[in-house]
């Protein structure tokens, strides 16, 4: 589907094409690694670029954590990985003041969180209050301890895992959370093919460990900024529109305004993986399934939120 | 729009019932029409526009008080009334034997124009359709309504007053009064009842019910229409395939055109004026007789505008001799041999007696007819008393013409315009007597216009248009202006046809060929009676007759059996009758007008357009014709819309030819257009699908995708161009195109 002369006019076309070849190229880096998760690896890579946080959601051994590590191994930005366990405190992720005794100052020494990509596996093992501290460093870009914040570098995305099985022992994020992760992704399973290749790839050495960085930090940032610039018509937006207004009208709970910038930030992204410097409809319907519907709250719980998802994309007119 | 809603609100009557009534108006209309036009002819239609009023008004009056039984009832004592009235003023004896022999004759498609009281058996025939058909028309019993008002058109269909335009008008005026009428009468019923339901609270329902009645009735209304438009179409569509032509016994010369003769003498009892009209060489007579003479056929009393009548029934020739002129006469015997089958008996003014195998009648104004068609070498012999008055004695004739010549031979339509009388008095203002206006009259017609067989025919009044509007004519609009002036000074005249002397073979033998065919004038003159005078101007219209003798040597047409074409040339030319002087010193020259100047000055204009290849304008449509036209034109496009065909061909025509704006919406409707032809080819795009993912399950080819994708950038991309606008509209032109 890549078109390459479609760009937009808004975009220069140098680093638009930088920004695409970036993207690509992390893309098939972490593809080396993980086998038959293409979909999944774009998602990602799509979270990364419009400035947006993963939720992971499967069961455990999937390769979550192996994917979210070799993200973050594809370009040279910092990685940190915080396991949350349900004794897990706020300042064990942000990070704490410490008395030094030479100066007689608190010193803060900032938590796992300040890196570039940050990987909060089973992150609804942990108690809401230590949620709510990563969280709040999600939204708001920064961390306060002790009355004084500090920002996290730049860029900056978490990538949560949650697991699905043991949900007697964990705690669920709350809807307003969930709302900041800008996809949910169900992994699943590899097919029968795809798992035989992966253990033979696995079985020695883990790829993993050989995994080099493609692409700097500059020039991810650089790709965030053009992604930001990719251009959205008033049709597109109209189109996103309709999309949550429909959502509201059938659940209980629909797709918050925010939800709507997440869903055209996520299709700025996908544009621009696809060499364009503008949205059309196909990219809303490419990133909605995974934007939207940890965000509906259903009437009932026969409903899935998925697939009321796929009948607002299928009823909504497109134009 | 707003004024019409305003109005549609103040009047008390829906839409259906609006509409119906104005059919019904339509229905009656078209028998007024036509007793309107012969109140016209005979003289001051006011008082029959009183009489409908009235009628109209009592209709109104009494529609809300009286019963129906009542209603017809007063019918029927106005209808009775009338007759009565028309019978007490007949003259004849018994009247009421006269009466019924006029109405069989006139149900069989004799004209009323050539009953002698016209006006007064309008007077008293109109009241009562107009009064039952307006009555029962308020009182919303439309089908009895369009039964009167029908009757009243189906007579005058059949007396063939009533032309085709006005009769079809009257149709659809039944037809629509009918159609639209049911409607009106459904609705009432429809939004009546609920609210005469006693106690009936006003349910929901019946609102949500409103609008799909209106549907309803509205799609009835669009129906209506459709059926009215086939009504106007179809006959004329039929009209016009050649099965439907007349193809019966006609003076035809074969080539097609229309030829004086048989304007002349088809019609029988009556003429209409023609347009463009050509001579035929065939030899119709030939005749002995000691001088020659105009070949009189017969005269016309009754002047209706754009034709003539002749009122009264012929009585059959009894063998005795008829009434000489009542001045000084010499007797003139002649011998006819019909050469071809033809319907006349001509003869020189004025026949007393008739010798022959073929039957004749008289007819009222004096002259012979035969009862059927002379077959060819048929011959008769006719006794003419030929007046011998002088000049001078015409001079003092006098004007004590007596009524009855008055009543019959003075008759305009009230609708000749003023200005023929006022020409005519200044022309004739030198004139000392009625001789003397006659001979002014014809001499100036002979001067001022041309003669020509191409004419286009004026709608109206031909003495007025033949008199200030055009240039040159034939013989027929020369009689017709001069018998039209005549009469607007007094003085009786009437329009007479026949034949001219023909061609001499002989010393005492002429040969009539259809080319001798003429129109001339007859003027009264007490103690002495019919004087011929000829306005048309002899020395052009011989040019243009031998001329056609030589077409049709040169065509090898029998032009006469076994008759010498070169003239025989007796000595001295003896130059037929009219009796008129041209060499007396005292005949008086028309009077010059300052109104001559501006006839000149107008000539210029005429004359290019009579060059042929001027430019004229085309016919306008007459007002019944232009009303049609608008009914049917509805009806057209009433069905047009019911069938979804203006839409599909509106979007045909978008689908092939796209106007250029500016590059985006180009772009855009070039793309609307691909999508047109493919969702035709395959299937629509779905509410939820995509363009790419649309094309991909259609299989779009290369050309499709490359306009999508200039349609993305275009439209999600603002990227727009002109040179983008021309790909994509050459794209979609290529698409179409292949389809």
């Amino acid at each position: 589907m890549t078109d390459t002369d479609t760009t937009g006019s808004r975009q220069s076309d140098s680093s638009l094409r930088d920004a695409t070849r970036v993207a690509n190229q992390v893309i098939e880096n972490v593809e080396r690694v993980i086998v038959g998760q293409h979909d999944a690896i774009e998602h990602i890579v799509i979270a990364l670029l419009g400035r947006g946080h993963v939720l992971l959601e499967d069961v455990p051994g999937v390769g979550k954590t192996m994917l979210a590590r070799s993200v973050a191994a594809s370009f040279d930005g910092e990685f940190k990985r915080v396991q949350f366990t349900p004794d897990l405190l706020p300042t064990d992720v942000t990070g704490v003041n410490v008395f030094d005794q030479k100066t007689q100052e608190f010193e803060f020494r900032p938590g796992p969180i300040f890196a570039n990509v940050v990987l909060g596996d089973e992150i609804n093992r942990a108690p809401p209050k230590t949620q709510s501290a990563l969280l709040e460093a999600m939204e708001e870009q920064q961390v306060s301890v002790d009355g004084t914040t500090h920002p996290v570098p730049q860029p900056f995305t978490v990538i949560a895992t949650q697991n699905t099985v043991e949900q007697n022992r964990a705690y669920d994020l709350p809807m307003a959370e969930l709302d900041r992760f800008m996809t949910k992704l169900h992994l699943g399973y590899p097919d029968e093919a795809e798992e035989t290749a992966m253990l033979g790839d696995v079985v020695g050495h883990h790829p993993i460990e050989e995994l080099t960085s493609v692409a700097t930090l500059d020039a991810l940032s650089a790709a965030r900024d053009t992604v930001a610039e990719v251009t959205v018509e008033e049709p597109i937006r109209a189109y996103a529109t309709r999309i949550a207004r429909y959502t509201r009208e059938n659940a209980q709970l629909g797709v918050s305004p925010r939800g709507s910038i997440s869903l055209l930030r996520a299709a700025q992204a996908r544009a621009v993986l696809d060499g364009r410097g503008y949205v059309i409809p196909d990219d809303l319907q490419t990133e909605a399934p995974v934007v939207l519907p940890h965000r509906i709250r259903t009437e009932s719980s026969e409903q899935d939120a998925s697939a009321l998802v796929a009948e607002a994309l299928d009823t909504v007119d497109v134009e | 729009m707003t004024a019409v809603g305003r109005l549609r609100e103040r009047l008390p009557w829906s839409a259906s019932r609006l509409l119906a009534l104005l059919a019904v108006a339509l229905a009656i209309g078209a028998p007024l029409r036509t007793m309107y036009y012969l109140s016209d002819v005979v003289g001051s239609p006011a008082l029959f526009l009183v009489v409908a009023a009235l009628s109209f008004v009592a209709a109104t009056a009494m529609a809300r008080v009286l019963r129906p039984t009542l209603a017809i009832a007063v019918g029927t004592v106005l209808f009775a009334g009338g007759l009565a009235a028309y019978l007490l003023s007949l003259s004849t004896n018994p009247a009421v034997t006269a009466l019924l022999a006029d109405t069989v004759s006139l149900l069989t498609g004799r004209s009323l124009l050539q009953i002698a009281k016209v006006r007064l058996w309008v007077l008293s025939f109109a009241p009562a359709p107009v009064f039952l058909t307006w009555y029962f028309a308020l009182r919303r019993w439309y089908v009895t309504s369009t039964l009167a008002a029908g009757t009243a058109l189906a007579f005058f269909a059949l007396t063939t007053d009533a032309g085709v335009v006005t009769t079809l008008l009257g149709v659809v005026g039944v037809a629509a009064t009918i159609g639209f009428g049911t409607l009106d009468t459904l609705s009432t019923e429809a939004s009546v009842d609920p609210s005469r339901r006693p106690g009936s609270v006003a349910d929901p329902d019946s609102r949500g019910d409103q609008p799909a009645d209106d549907e309803g009735v509205d799609s009835g209304r669009r129906a209506v229409l459709e059926q009215l438009a086939a009504i106007i179409v179809v006959p004329a569509a039929l009209s016009r395939l050649p099965l439907a032509r007349d193809s019966s016994f006609s003076y035809d010369d074969g080539s097609g055109g229309r030829t004086v003769e048989g304007s002349l003498f088809d019609a029988g009892e009556s003429i209409t004026i023609l347009g463009d009209i050509s001579l035929t060489a065939a030899v119709r007579f030939t005749v002995e007789a000691e001088e020659p003479r105009f070949w009189r056929v017969a005269s016309y009393d009754r002047y209706t505008g754009d034709g003539w009548v002749r009122t009264g029934n012929p009585r059959p020739y009894d063998d005795r001799r008829l009434d000489g002129p009542p001045g000084e006469t010499r007797t003139l015997r002649q011998e006819f041999r019909a050469e071809s089958a033809i319907g006349t008996v001509p003869a020189a003014w004025k026949p007393v007696r008739y010798t022959g195998d073929p039957s004749i009648s008289v007819t009222n104004e004096g002259g012979f007819q035969p009862d059927g068609d002379l077959a060819s070498g048929d011959s008769y012999e006719v006794q003419s008393e030929v007046l011998v008055s002088t000049p001078s004695e015409l001079r003092e004739a006098g004007t004590d013409y007596g009524d009855a010549v008055s009543e019959l031979y003075t008759q305009l339509p009230d609708s000749t315009p003023d200005r023929v009388a006022e020409r005519t008095s200044i022309l004739t203002a030198n004139a000392e007597n009625p001789y003397e206006t006659a001979l002014v009259v014809e001499r100036w017609l002979q001067e001022e216009k041309g003669y020509s067989l191409e004419v286009d025919r004026p709608d109206y009044s031909v003495a007025d248009s033949f008199l200030f509007e055009m240039e040159e004519g034939y013989c027929v609009y020369f009689a017709t202006t001069m018998v039209a002036m005549l009469r607007t000074q007094g003085i009786p005249a009437r329009f007479t046809v026949g034949y001219t002397t023909g061609q001499r073979t002989d010393q005492n033998e002429w040969v009539i060929r259809g080319l001798n065919s003429h129109a001339w004038v007859e003027a009264y003159f007490p103690d002495h009676g019919w004087v011929e005078f000829d306005p048309t101007p002899s020395g052009p219209r011989e040019e243009v007759r031998q001329q056609r003798i030589e077409e049709a040597n040169a065509d090898g047409a029998p032009v006469a059996d076994g008759t010498p074409v070169s003239e025989f040339t007796p000595t001295p030319t003896p130059t037929p009758v009219p009796l008129t002087e041209r060499n007396e010193g005292t005949t008086p020259t028309p009077t010059p007008t300052p109104t001559e100047a501006a006839t000149a000055g107008t000539g210029d204009s005429t004359g290019t357009e009579d060059d042929g290849t001027g430019l004229g304008l085309p016919d306008l449509p007459s007002r019944e014709e232009a009303a049609l036209g608008v009914v049917a034109l509805l009806g057209v496009a009433a069905g047009a819309r019911r069938a979804g065909l203006s839409e599909r061909a509106y979007r045909a025509v978008w689908l092939r030819y796209q106007r250029r704006e500016d590059p985006e919406t180009d772009v855009e409707r070039a793309f609307q257009r691909v999508m047109s032809v493919l969702s035709k080819r395959h299937r629509s795009r779905h509410s939820g699908e995509t363009v790419r993912a649309y094309l991909d399950a259609v299989d779009a080819d290369e050309r499709v995708r490359r306009l999508a994708s200039l349609r993305e950038r275009v439209r999600y991309g603002g990227d727009v161009s002109e040179e983008m606008a021309d790909e994509a509209v050459e794209i979609a032109d290529s698409v179409v195109s292949d389809r």
